[in-house]
């Protein structure tokens, strides 16, 4: 009786088809337990107005984009312009959460580039951020008006993300 | 020479010392097991920044407050089970180095224990084989103990 090679061949395929499938995904993203949640509470005062203390039920009602943001953050620079490009659309809420930043160099940095944000939360400490998960800036969410996250999107925003990911989201299902 | 040599070495000495001062390791705990928790705890939970390090290497920001966190926690009177919660519901089980066997992790805990039971499983069938075979007189061998029979038949028959 042989020795049936056809089962060594097959477990070493099985295993070359699940590594190459696992080195086609980012080990960096890390799925966000906070999907289908509601957003954490939070007070937060404004970058403008540091006087004004915004809370969470100042700001759900409507589909909106929290967009995690520092002027220490390099890749925030470059998703920048197209948060721009998508404020002027105005198909969305954007709120900016300015993460662990200075708020002089918050309030410069937005100066040169644009501020594309309906209004600005300032995050000194973190804590909203911790409470969100944020691991690496720039992170956004999308939250329904009911204040649930729908969706997170870890680095630097692209036009696919924004229109395949956040956008559509967004739309009643057709 | 020599005393320019000892003097930077005195110098880079100082500064050493001073950026271990501004490091966070300097909490202190009421009891030793609220340090022993801490530091145990320190080295089970990932950072999330540079993955492959625990939050008691790391000295990424985002490491750094979650060790003022979890010693916050600590200070207060939470248990384990309530610190790890609080983390894992924010950043999800990819912060627990050591996780707890559940739905989505079970193929990996029980693979090995599938493995060890195909391993004995295949054992066991070559080791049947293996005992079969050993019946099967090579036709070498069958030559010569027929050679050999054949030729004490004729010496016995010669007697």
């Amino acid at each position: 009786m042989k020795v049936q090679p056809i089962i060594p061949i097959a477990i070493f395929t099985l295993l070359v088809a699940l590594f190459g499938i696992g080195l086609t995904k980012d080990p960096r993203l890390i799925p966000s337990p906070l999907i289908g949640e509601p957003l954490p509470e939070f007070e937060l005062s404004l970058l403008h107005h540091p006087d004004d203390i915004v809370e969470k039920h100042d700001l759900i009602g409507e589909y909106m984009l929290l967009n995690v943001w520092a002027s220490w953050c390099v890749a925030c620079a470059e998703e920048h312009s197209l948060i721009i490009d998508l404020a002027k659309q105005k198909t969305i809420k954007i709120v900016g959460i300015n993460y662990k930043d200075k708020s002089s160099d918050a309030l410069r940095w937005l100066e040169e580039k644009g501020d594309p944000y309906d209004s600005t939360l300032v995050d000194f400490d973190g804590e909203l951020g911790m409470d969100l998960g944020v691991y690496g800036v720039p992170e956004t969410f999308l939250i329904d008006p009911k204040g649930q996250v729908l969706y997170k999107h870890v680095g630097p925003l692209t036009l696919e993300v924004i229109e395949n990911n956040l956008l559509t989201l967004t739309r009643p299902e057709q | 020479m020599m005393v320019i040599i000892r003097i930077a070495v005195l110098a880079f000495a100082s500064l050493s010392a001073v950026s271990i001062l501004a490091s966070d390791y300097s909490y202190t705990f009421t009891t030793p097991q609220r340090e022993m928790r801490y530091q145990s705890l320190m080295e089970e939970l990932r950072c999330l920044v540079c993955q492959n390090q625990s939050l008691a290497d790391s000295n990424a920001g985002l490491a750094q407050d979650l060790r003022k966190k979890v010693y916050d926690m600590i200070t207060t009177g939470n248990d384990d089970d309530q610190i790890l919660d609080f983390l894992t519901d924010r950043y999800g089980k990819f912060i627990l180095y050591d996780p707890k066997l559940n739905y989505e992790n079970a193929p990996l805990w029980l693979f090995p224990i599938l493995m060890i039971c195909i391993g004995v499983y295949v054992i066991s069938r070559l080791a049947r084989r293996g005992v079969r075979s050993e019946a099967v007189i090579p036709q070498s061998a069958q030559d010569d103990a027929d050679a050999l029979v054949k030729h004490l038949e004729e010496r016995s028959k010669q007697l």
